[in-house]
């Protein structure tokens, strides 16, 4: 039976005059943000961050000087390059006799100016049984966590992250020119859903040390001698660490002791919510950063990705792309040098305009990453092929039988 | 023994590969964007034993057909600008063209009729030489199965084959002239049609 679209439009109606309720909140607390983080004074902040550290229960990044500052757009490079890269996944299915994965990572390596010239690539990596599909404890080999879901997501990012760390240092395919290449991956550079409580240590260790901060590093160590720099785009980003900040700004009490002072006090009704409460980052952005133009930096302050990231930590800006309110995630290491920053601004601003929207060779490496429900059909199939020419069974699950005869 | 001459000049007029094959016609999608040779040339697929064809269609598309071409060039001065600003479109486009097969070689020697087989899928596409154009120009039967396809531009692709044919062989002052004879031949008294491709074939 499909959906019962009847029962679900008056859920959906149920759903607006509430958030037309929230709207007109909405708007008062964002003009409150505002005003909170134009009259920002950094000793104040620093003072309130020092006295509140340990029981504060929010995660303000390090703000700049003038974090309500709006940088013009600087001009883009003669020539250059992007390099994007993207990735596909099909999962784990435990209906199948066989547990594996695989990742399609996609790159388009775009040239542009002085011989401009285009790449487009993909590559598939199959994920087989016993070792390529869990993650081992080194000290105890007993101790191993399959990969999927989660894990999975991280691991993709981590091939991701590889793929372009190659790309740029094999960049300039057939030529000895030098021209600044910005790398460009989709999403955060941030995993931290790897540092949630529960996953183990020696996951952590091998996915995110050993891997994704592995190849960040030798992003940077290629970056001392060509002019590459490394960043990741997050179209309508969902974070809310500059509003964490706008909360300490915005609470009255001189030691911000969230349990302390509003431990009793329900949510929507404390002080800090009359800023704070429904506001995202972007949203304050779109206020604060004119067309084209960025924001001021700011420094990601999340203590346990700072004690793995190390020089790699994370810090971002928001970009108006005209079309959106994006958000650029840059290691430190790279966003030290301000040309680093200009360059990555004006390159993603004129990928959005040739995108519409959206960084074209971001748009072009999902291209080449995606696999289509045909082609994840045609993967299942090969895996029957390959099984069943090697005798052994394909057998599947009988909820999986059921799904896809349908009978009546 | 491989005459390396010969593999150099092939490899240069190298236009594309067979990716659709039938009796009548093989598709060839191109090397180069917009890399299609023009209405009416001489084409030959497969290395060994090729299969001629005159060339009768040409499209250029996305490769992917769900992926529409969006308009890029406003604000820009040229045209050639929208492809420098935008390179991957050189990738993510392509040329295809349609060739109505008309001969094929076998021991060396040319036949002006259908093949037993039509070429294989990734059969190499070349340009012809002159002395292939020749020996089409001479024998013109096949012009009968290009008028008989029923192509809406059937008598386009016969007249631009003859006006191709005229310009790369210029010492053969005598051929449109048999080409029209050959044509009135064919076209019977469907006197207007005949016109019609005479007047695409200029005098001079």
């Amino acid at each position: 039976m499909a959906l019962d679209l009847e029962r679900t439009a008056k859920q959906l109606d149920a759903m607006m005059s509430g958030l037309n309720n929230f709207s007109s909140a909405h708007t008062d607390r964002l003009a409150e943000a505002v005003r909170v983080l134009k009259e920002f004074q950094r000793e104040v902040f620093l003072k309130k961050t020092d006295s509140s550290s340990a029981v504060f229960q929010w995660t303000p990044p390090v703000f700049p000087e003038k974090p309500s500052k709006s940088i013009e757009e600087p001009s883009l490079p003669t020539s250059y390059a992007v390099i994007g890269v993207d990735g596909s996944h099909i999962d784990v299915n435990r209906h199948i006799p066989v547990d594996c994965f695989l990742i399609n990572t996609g790159t388009a390596h775009l040239r542009y100016g002085n011989k401009s010239e285009a790449h487009l690539s993909s590559d598939p990596r199959l994920f087989v049984p016993p070792d390529e599909t869990v993650v081992s404890d080194p000290d105890n080999p007993h101790k191993v966590l399959q990969i999927q879901g989660t894990i999975l997501g991280a691991i993709r990012s981590v091939k991701e992250i590889e793929t372009l760390a190659e790309a740029l240092k094999k960049s300039e395919p057939g030529s000895f020119e030098d021209i600044p290449t910005v790398g460009l991956v989709d999403g955060t550079l941030l995993l931290l859903d790897l540092l949630r409580p529960g996953i183990p240590d020696f996951v952590i260790e091998a996915v995110l040390v050993e891997g994704f901060i592995s190849a960040l590093n030798d992003i940077k160590l290629a970056a001392q001698e060509k002019k590459i720099v490394v960043a990741s785009y997050i179209s309508l980003p969902g974070s809310d660490e500059i509003i964490d900040g706008i909360r300490l700004l915005a609470c009255p009490y001189e030691k911000s002791d969230c349990l302390y002072h509003c431990g009793e006090v329900r949510k929507g009704a404390r002080p800090c919510d009359n800023s704070a409460e429904g506001i995202l980052d972007r949203d304050l952005m779109s206020v604060i950063v004119k067309d084209g133009e960025r924001s001021e930096l700011f420094s990601s302050n999340f203590q346990m990705a700072r004690n793995y990231y190390g020089d790699n930590e994370i810090t971002f800006f928001y970009l108006n792309t005209g079309y959106e309110m994006a958000r650029v995630e840059m290691p430190s290491w790279a966003s030290l040098n301000q040309q680093n920053v200009d360059l990555v601004h004006s390159v993603v601003m004129e990928q959005c305009r040739k995108g519409r929207g959206y960084p074209t060779a971001l748009m072009e490496a999902h291209e080449q990453a995606v696999i289509s429900t045909a082609d994840r059909r045609y993967f299942l199939n090969l895996v029957e092929e390959v099984l069943e020419n090697n005798g052994i069974e394909f057998t599947t699950s009988q909820k999986d039988r059921s799904k896809r005869l349908r009978w009546l | 023994m491989v005459d390396m001459n010969t593999q150099s000049n092939e490899h240069t007029t190298r236009i594309g590969e067979v990716i659709e094959s039938d009796t009548n016609e093989f598709t060839t999608q191109c090397y180069e964007l917009y890399g299609a040779p023009a209405l009416g040339s001489l084409v030959k697929a497969g290395e060994l034993d090729s299969v001629y064809g005159v060339v009768s269609y040409s499209h250029t598309s996305g490769l992917d057909p769900t992926r529409r071409p969006v308009a890029r060039g406003e604000g820009l001065a040229s045209e050639e600008l929208v492809y420098d600003q935008n390179p991957q479109l050189n990738r993510l486009l392509t040329t295809n063209f349609k060739t109505t097969i008309v001969g094929y070689e076998v021991a060396t020697q040319i036949t002006a009729y259908l093949p037993p087989r039509p070429p294989r899928i990734h059969s190499f596409v070349m340009r012809c030489d002159k002395s292939e154009i020749l020996t089409f120009a001479k024998s013109l039967d096949f012009m009968s199965s290009i008028l008989a396809a029923n192509l809406p531009q059937s008598d386009d692709v016969v007249a631009a084959f003859v006006r191709h044919a005229c310009q790369a062989l210029p010492e053969e002052t005598g051929l449109r002239a048999e080409s029209a004879r050959r044509l009135a031949l064919l076209l019977g008294n469907d006197t207007r049609r005949l016109e019609g491709i005479l007047r695409r074939i200029p005098n001079d």
